[in-house]
């Protein structure tokens, strides 16, 4: 057999659980789904076609569509942005002192550490009507708030999400800060420059390849955020798209109507990764040296 | 590496200083103050993100009574263990829960890392046009939305008859993860091929390769990816409840869910819940402990996104 032959052969043979997985479980999903959202299917009988009548639906009949997407957006961008910049923040703060960084880092990645039922619970007894923040409220005399209600719900996920969040970027943050020639810096240090042009032009190039791909998966990641919806609630002020998918699927089991609601969410991720590797992504590769 | 286009680069550091020795003190001086006033904001931060943990614990320990009474008090009154054995009483299926949970753990991440490893060495060691094009596909994956496969996979499972059973949370587990496939390949790439190339001079193939030259050099990065996974799989929450429906069948975080919703006099039981919820977090925290040592050297992430 020709070398080459005998690489590929043995290529395909060593990536072939992938290949099965991502077949199985990424591939076929994707195709079934993307038929099903043509179609009116409630897990009785066969699937029938309906056209773009599911698309049409959700675009002019769906109560509560926009508002899913408006809801999805605020969060997400209102937790990444959030956990990047304190996350960012924190690592240049640790990574500047000379003793217990490893001790800082490890404080703030322990909400990270807690499994979600745990944090959910925790966060329910600190948001309940009679939980322990409105404990510590009365105790200042201060009336109580439903941290859970329209006006509140939205900040109270978002300061919930950010708290547990910061700790993983500063994993990946912390490194990468870690990893900017001291001399570049003292070099600068002999300019008279002061910290913050130190930063924006020396440590801020220098890691923004990580930066930028915490920030691609963030923006994924958010763009299917319904956890924290579907644990503590808030009704209408904070359904997300994934969330409304997943009610739509799992309680009305409208399969059909879900996989063309769930495509609207592929296609809108399609979307914005593509325009941030537009524009990001020329900034960031030649800071790389790539 | 390049350096930063910055016009101030530019500039020649050659200006002494004047006054070398007083400036050297001044600085000195500086960075102290600068480095107390870090310090003090780290601390300050660090009290915030562990309060509502510590909150959760010493809430843990209190009374019913005390827990919903209007004062709030940081310490219990009265330590009440009894919470903690409220957990383990609380329901019938607790340690049935517990059990399915480790057998959760070991079958996905038996699978997931061995699958793993076989991929990113195909990947790192096997390159072709075809693997640069698979790879690329692998990295996409990774965008997937969940919601998109969901909704199938949950249809086909159905059909098949095969919700409520183990089979829609480990089969997946089967293609590897995209993540640490990244994470693995760049550890191996870091393997000299001559070494690779004297073991194949040596007669020895290619499996056997991976397991007495790459295996043994990639050890951080696999305990890495054992213990992450372990660790999510432990905590998994919207998977099991996609597919699970039967209490006995439950994973531990469905069987808390489900104590969750129990509530007296439309309070739930709230210091038992944060008992539990103590509870659970120990093995977490156990095995982050345990992999820490072993995270800074296994993830790297230099490549950047273009690996």
């Amino acid at each position: 057999m020709k070398r080459q032959t005998k690489t590929v052969v043995q290529f395909l043979g060593y990536v072939s659980p992938w290949l099965v997985g991502f077949s199985c479980f990424g591939l076929f999903p994707m195709v079934y789904s993307l038929y099903m959202s043509f179609c009116s299917y409630m897990m009785v009988g066969k699937p029938i076609w309906i056209g773009f009548q599911n698309f049409i639906d959700l675009f002019t009949k769906e109560r509560f569509f926009y508002k899913t997407f408006a809801n999805t957006f605020v969060f997400m961008t209102a937790t990444t942005v959030a956990t990047l910049v304190l996350g960012l923040l924190f690592s240049v703060l640790i990574n500047s002192i000379p003793r217990c960084k490893r001790f800082f880092q490890t404080v703030y990645y322990l909400p990270a550490i807690l499994p979600f039922i745990a944090g959910t619970m925790l966060w329910e007894s600190m948001y309940a009507r009679f939980g322990i923040l409105n404990g510590i409220l009365g105790n200042l005399g201060l009336g109580p708030i439903e941290f859970l209600n329209t006006n509140n719900a939205m900040t109270s996920l978002v300061v919930m999400s950010v708290w547990g969040g910061i700790g993983g970027k500063i994993t990946m943050l912390l490194p990468a800060v870690a990893a900017v020639p001291q001399e570049q810096l003292e070099s600068m240090d002999l300019d008279g420059a002061n910290a913050w042009s130190k930063f924006v032009h020396v440590t801020l190039p220098m890691i923004s390849p990580t930066l930028f791909y915490l920030l691609i998966m963030d923006i994924i990641g958010g763009l299917q955020a319904y956890g924290p919806m579907m644990m503590l609630g808030g009704g209408t002020a904070t359904i997300t798209a994934t969330l409304q998918i997943y009610n739509y699927a799992m309680i009305d089991h409208l399969m059909g109507y879900a996989s063309a609601y769930a495509w609207i969410v592929f296609v809108l991720v399609l979307i914005v990764t593509v325009i941030f590797f537009k524009f990001g992504g020329r900034k960031v590769y030649y800071a790389d040296g790539d | 590496m390049q350096t930063a286009t910055d016009p101030m680069q530019a500039v020649p550091a050659e200006a002494e200083p004047r006054k070398p020795k007083n400036s050297f003190r001044g600085k000195k001086m500086r960075t102290l103050r600068k480095n107390i006033a870090f310090y003090i904001i780290l601390a300050l931060i660090g009290v915030m993100m562990v309060l509502p943990t510590a909150v959760m614990i010493f809430s843990s320990f209190k009374s019913f009574d005390e827990y919903y009474a209007l004062k709030f008090r940081f310490f219990p009154s009265v330590w009440h263990f009894d919470n903690y054995v409220r957990v383990f009483t609380s329901s019938e299926h607790f340690f049935t829960w517990v059990g399915n949970t480790i057998v959760l753990i070991v079958l996905n991440t038996v699978l997931c890392t061995f699958s793993t490893i076989l991929v990113a060495y195909g990947f790192a060691k096997f390159r072709c046009k075809l693997a640069d094009v698979l790879f690329m596909v692998l990295l996409c994956t990774m965008m997937i939305p969940w919601a998109v496969t969901m909704v199938p996979s949950f249809v086909v499972w159905a059909r098949l008859k095969l919700t409520d059973t183990i089979f829609p949370l480990l089969l997946p587990s089967i293609g590897g993860s995209a993540f640490y496939t990244f994470m693995f390949k760049q550890n191996m790439r870091g393997i000299p091929n001559e070494i690779m190339e004297a073991a194949e001079m040596d007669g020895a193939g290619s499996f056997k390769r991976l397991w007495t030259i790459v295996v043994p050099n990639c050890v951080p990065a696999i305990a890495t990816m054992v213990l992450f996974t372990a660790m999510g799989i432990w905590g998994d929450y919207l998977g099991p409840l996609i597919y699970l429906r039967t209490p006995s069948k439950f994973n531990i975080s469905l069987g808390l869910n489900m104590l969750r919703s129990q509530t007296t006099d439309g309070k739930q039981d709230a210091p038992m819940l944060l008992a539990a919820s103590v509870l659970m977090a120990i093995p977490s925290i156990a095995l982050y402990f345990l992999g820490t040592g072993l995270f800074s050297k296994g993830i790297s992430l230099q490549g950047g996104v273009k690996g």
